[in-house]
């Protein structure tokens, strides 16, 4: 991947969560034309960067106004996402690709595109109770 | 009354292997409808659609014909038809 | 004309007996911003784009597709060993009256799926509501994640969540490739 491409979200994957789902796979074809590794995913959101810097998150966050009359005890911040496309702008040629295997399992050949996803209101549990 | 039988386990490993083909081939197929021009893009759709086809062929041996109306051949008796089908696997 | 493959485009596995979760699953079948509505669209308005981006359309439009198998094919995992008693307790009870355990076109709320497709016949108007099409669908399917407790659906959700993104970055070239003049070549 150049400097000038965009999503770099691959580069942050931590290597505690490995995907194991191709273990299985023993086709000879397959092997002999790509290097299969097992694939290293991370399911959070990721860093966005443009040029060789960090230009964004793929998650944003803002807090609702909390009146003293809510009847319900205030959720903490709001979370909405901003994945690639609405930055990368007319993809470039060339660009960093997956293997097949690799592929199937981001949902994308290039990880320049990839904006995984998982729950907020798991990672939001899992901070408090890290916090707390 | 008796089960139908089951895939053997290797089949759903040799499947995963051309579901992961097959979409390095739609994604490109995608990826070139917006960039005509790009030629290393193009000689991998062509490469990459050969090693489908030779994927394909080794599958179909082994579990039978994938593509309908005429595009894969089928050994005796007629084995388009046979189950288990793709949401029932 | 189209040819079915014997084979979804991605595997899908439910790993959790909860008929619950087809109750929601099938708002990406018969819903507004669903498979068949994004399938129908795209293969609607392939007549009346610019041909630059008519085979974009056309391509787009038959994945979706085999994005709305693999969506049934969840919902009818998730049913088929199911009793109409614990259809009952899902929220199916309905839906087990009126179609049995027939996977139908209709949202989660219950509601038949709606002709009402976009599709205006100007490629800017078109486009726009397809970039927006595929947007809602990414939400879709988070919130369906965020509800779900199956990992291993919300893997193949996760699957469907990335290709709208593609979808919707391929929409966006086309508008550029529109806005452009004709006789100008694209630098990249
Ligand atoms: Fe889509």
């Amino acid at each position: 991947m150049t400097s000038e491409t965009l999503g770099g979200g691959y580069i942050n994957y931590s290597i505690d969560y490995v995907d194991i789902r191709y273990e299985s796979v023993n086709n000879s074809i397959i092997r002999s034309m790509y290097e299969h590794e097992p694939h290293i995913k991370n399911d959070e959101p990721i860093d966005i960067w443009k040029g060789g810097y960090l230009l964004t998150t793929s998650r944003k966050w803002y807090t609702p106004y909390v009146s003293p009359f809510d009847p319900c005890p205030p959720l903490g911040p709001i979370s909405y996402e901003t994945p690639i496309q609405l930055y990368l702008g007319f993809q470039p040629q060339g660009m960093e690709q997956f293997s097949p295997f690799d592929a199937l399992a981001h949902g994308t050949l290039w990880p320049g595109l990839y904006t995984p996803y998982t729950n907020p209101y798991l990672s939001k549990r899992k901070e408090l109770t890290t916090n707390g | 009354m008796a089960e139908p039988t089951q895939v053997p386990e290797s089949y759903y490993s040799d499947l995963k292997s051309l579901q992961a083909i097959d979409f390095t081939l739609v994604e490109l197929t995608l990826y070139l409808d917006t960039h005509p021009n790009d030629l290393d893009a193009l000689k991998q759709f062509n490469s990459t659609a050969k090693k489908s086809a030779e994927l394909r062929e080794g599958f179909e041996a082994r579990y039978g014909p994938l593509r309908q109306f005429g595009h894969s051949l089928s050994a005796y008796p007629w084995q388009w038809k046979d189950t288990p089908w793709p949401w029932q696997v | 004309m189209w040819y079915y493959e014997k084979k979804l485009q991605y595997p899908v596995r439910v790993g959790i007996c909860n008929p619950k979760m087809a109750k929601f699953l099938i708002e990406q079948y018969g819903g507004a911003d669903g498979e068949l509505a994004a399938a129908l669209r795209y293969l609607n308005q392939r007549y009346t784009i610019p041909g630059r981006v008519m085979g974009l359309l056309n391509d787009i439009g038959t994945e979706e597709f085999a994005h709305l198998e693999m969506i049934a094919t969840m919902v009818y995992k998730l049913t088929k060993d199911a009793t109409p008693e614990q259809l009952k307790e899902a929220g199916l009870g309905e839906h087990y009256v009126d179609h049995g355990k027939s996977v139908y076109y209709h949202n989660a709320a219950g509601q038949n799926f709606s002709m009402g497709l976009q599709s205006k016949g100007d490629p800017i108007a078109d486009l726009y509501e397809d970039i927006a099409a595929e947007e809602k669908a990414r939400s879709t399917y988070q919130w369906i994640i965020n509800i779900s407790d199956d990992p291993q659906i919300n893997d193949s959700l996760g699957f469907l969540r990335e290709r709208e993104i593609v979808h919707s970055q391929r929409f966006r070239e086309a508008v550029e490739l529109l806005k452009e003049e004709q006789t100008k070549k694209r630098v990249f």
